[in-house]
């Protein structure tokens, strides 16, 4: 059997598109803001959704090892991505219910 | 304008620092940011919480490629620091902050001492771990680090809880716990501690910023140049830590915990 790709390469294709994706956009929207001089409107959207992209990246790179534990069969290391994502998910919901 | 670039140039030095020392860096944004740039604390904690992902997700692509992260034991460890993390933000209207803060203050303090007592120490005996063999914990070889064992793994999960539920309790990243832990206790070399502590605290952030950010409690023209100034500066210093001296290294982690050690006690003292 052939060696599996290394696991580091894909998630660090993963963690540099989403840091790169996202900082495009904010640079963009706090271009754009600045130049506008306004509080809202099309920059504050941009810098939103680059933040929100730099938030999700490291949930996806879970999800994307997970998912390659899974494709190799890995039984317990598919299961601790997963306890690990529903942990996360779990924290996220109970944060936006209640108020802290 | 000067707001803008002096807070990027500021996130700048904190994502090269938090990145090097696998701190999230939200020791020097919240500071600089409320004192400094008299930005509200909760807009500052916020900005905080974006960093720690940005200087996380900003060094973790070098480092992976260095091979110095430790894949496994971040994700092992995961396990403990996001349960933790929940636990604390549960307990955070319970727990005494004050207590708290002194607490955590002398843990950082013995962590200090423990880790100067490694320095010049060489590949010391460490136990067998039965639970680290079967689950494939062990590090390889990278350019610039010989392969390791890791030992210990259940005593680290449960020191990562604790940390998890800090980091929820005070909202910080709670690298400052994290290094210590792995290179302490797991027996792991300094530079696989950081570049894995620092993969580790994007995820443990993670939940709590997204629930701050559709909120709407991130304050966009604070955070945008944060962002862009932590993840910068990370990807810069995530180029420099496989050069650097492990010995300065050492040297600065344990001046970084001396530093916030004092800083814990005397604010828990003086409320």
């Amino acid at each position: 059997m052939s060696k599996p790709r290394p696991i580091e390469e894909g998630l660090a294709v993963v963690l540099r598109g989403g840091v790169v994706l996202s900082m495009v956009l904010v640079a963009a929207g706090l271009g754009l803001a600045l130049y506008q001089g306004t509080q809202a409107g099309t920059g504050i959207e941009l810098i939103r959704l680059g933040l929100l992209v730099l938030v999700a990246t490291p949930v996806l790179r879970v999800i994307w090892a997970t998912g390659v534990f899974a494709l190799r069969r890995d039984v317990v290391w598919t299961c601790i991505g997963a306890a690990v994502l529903l942990v996360l998910a779990i924290s996220f919901l109970l944060g936006a219910a209640g108020p802290a | 304008m000067t707001f803008t670039l002096v807070t990027f140039v500021i996130s700048l030095l904190a994502g090269a620092f938090g990145a090097i020392l696998g701190l999230g860096g939200g020791m020097i944004i919240i500071p600089a940011l409320t004192l400094l740039m008299g930005v509200d604390i909760r807009v500052a904690i916020a900005a905080s919480m974006v960093s720690i992902i940005a200087t996380s997700s900003g060094a973790a692509a070098a480092y992976l490629r260095d091979r110095l992260t430790n894949v496994k034991v971040a994700m092992f460890l995961e396990l403990g620091s996001t349960t933790g993390a929940l636990t604390g933000a549960f307990l955070s209207a319970l727990v005494p902050r004050n207590g708290l803060f002194v607490a955590f203050g002398v843990i950082l303090a013995f962590s200090a001492i423990a880790m100067l007592r490694r320095m010049g120490e060489r590949d010391k005996r460490i136990p067998p771990d039965p639970l680290a063999d079967r689950l494939g914990l062990h590090g390889g070889q990278a350019p610039d680090m010989p392969a390791y064992r890791v030992s210990r793994s259940l005593l680290g999960l449960f020191l990562m809880y604790w940390a998890g539920v800090i980091a929820g309790l005070l909202g910080v990243g709670a690298g400052v716990l994290k290094v210590p832990a792995m290179d302490i206790v797991m027996g792991m070399p300094l530079k696989a501690s950081t570049a894995t502590s620092n993969f580790m605290i994007g995820v443990t952030a993670a939940a709590g910023a997204l629930v701050y950010l559709l909120r709407g409690d991130v304050d966009e023209l604070t955070t945008a140049p944060v962002a862009l100034g932590v993840l910068l500066g990370a990807v810069v210093g995530a180029k420099a830590l496989a050069a650097l001296p492990v010995r300065g290294l050492r040297i600065a982690f344990v001046v970084v915990l001396i530093v916030v050690a004092v800083r814990m006690v005397l604010q828990g003292v003086c409320g």
